[in-house]
């Protein structure tokens, strides 16, 4: 279940991270881990698939530079589709998540 | 497992991307496993540790390329989509194509001759006219002038085609539209004297008619607009017997 729930999210969170700054991928692992306090600790090539969906999608763009470490790294760049894509995923997320702590905190469980 | 063969192992699953495109998920995988083997060496472990390590966190190989392949269109959809965009603008091109090689070939073919355009009024005498007047960027040409009976009336009938002084240049609209027909002193119909015509944006066609009497000698065909003033006199044909 918590693996399912990290590759639905997955894109979400890719989405949010870019709408900083413009990274390149192993950047946004850290971040991703940083972040999170290391909850988001996903397997690294599965991070690859998601960004290029999320290409094929429009909502991410890709573009070479030169990373602070010297070498040249292929950068993302949220775009404007992508930008209204995580207003609205972040509001579903935002609904969903107080839906379940809603029952959870109505529950024998969240009141334990 | 090294780098190369991790990254042969995720290009391996990848059957819908091209070649330009594989190239490019194995460099920044690789980009990728270098970035987290130099950390590691940064923070003091060995270069065969480091890079064990980084396979490790990469994850299986076999379903990140699964995963990268579905990310991407199908080879067929792709030849389909192009294949519907390639269809619908060749449709286009044919359609626009023909019609505009048949309007071209008017624009050219009314400067020698034009089409019949006849009404069904009684025609006592008839003759070809070539006279052409240009006004603005357009020529007006009389090919036809006829006298006979309309609906009880004596009538003129002249014959005119237009079109671009450049070969399949567009020619105006207006040009027929304030086009009138009037006799000799000055009389119009009722209706400008405007008959059937027809014609498209490189080539226009009409019949404009005037009242005429016994013993008229000539038409005048009047364009106005825009404070310009045209007039051209149309010689009547010699009627038999008159």
């Amino acid at each position: 279940m918590r693996k399912k729930q990290q590759i639905e999210h997955t894109p979400l969170l890719v989405l949010s991270l870019l709408a900083g700054e413009d990274m390149y991928g192993y950047q946004m692992i850290l971040e991703l881990a940083r972040r999170s306090n290391h909850t988001f600790d996903m397997k690294e090539g599965t991070l690859y698939p998601v960004l290029h969906g999320l290409e094929q999608q429009g909502y991410v763009e890709a573009y070479r530079q030169e990373a602070p470490t010297g070498r040249m790294r292929k950068y993302y760049h949220l775009t404007k589709k992508g930008g209204e894509a995580l207003r609205a995923e972040a509001e579903s997320w935002r609904r969903y998540s107080g839906a379940v702590n809603a029952v959870l905190q109505s529950s024998a469980l969240g009141t334990a | 497992m090294d780098r190369a063969e991790y990254c042969a192992q995720v290009l391996s699953h990848l059957r819908r991307l091209s070649r330009e495109e594989k190239e490019a998920v194995r460099a920044e995988l690789e980009e990728h496993m270098e970035d987290h083997i130099c950390a590691l060496l940064e923070l003091g472990y060995d270069e065969r540790l480091a890079e064990e390590r980084t396979m490790a966190a990469m994850g299986d190989p076999a379903e990140v390329g699964r995963e990268m392949d579905k990310q991407y269109p199908r080879y067929w959809d792709r030849i389909t989509g192009v294949s519907v965009i390639v269809s619908i603008v060749m449709i286009f091109v044919m359609v626009l194509g023909i019609g505009s090689l048949g309007f071209l070939w008017d624009s050219v073919a009314f400067r020698f001759r034009a089409p019949e355009n006849r009404s069904a009024m009684d025609y006592t005498a008839e003759e070809e006219r070539d006279i052409r007047v240009t006004v603005g960027n357009d020529v007006l040409r009389v090919y036809r002038v006829s006298v006979g009976v309309k609906e009880g009336e004596r009538v003129a009938e002249v014959a005119v085609c237009t079109y671009d002084r450049i070969p399949g240049g567009i020619v105006s609209g207006k040009l027929l539209d304030c086009l009138t027909a009037e006799s000799q002193r000055g009389e119009t119909r009722w209706d400008g004297g405007h008959g059937g015509g027809g014609g498209h944006w490189l080539a226009e066609y009409t019949r404009l008619r005037a009242p005429v009497r016994l013993g008229d000698d000539h038409i005048t065909l009047r364009y106005e607009r825009l404070g310009e003033t045209v007039l051209i006199d149309i010689p009547l044909p010699e009627e038999v017997g008159s």
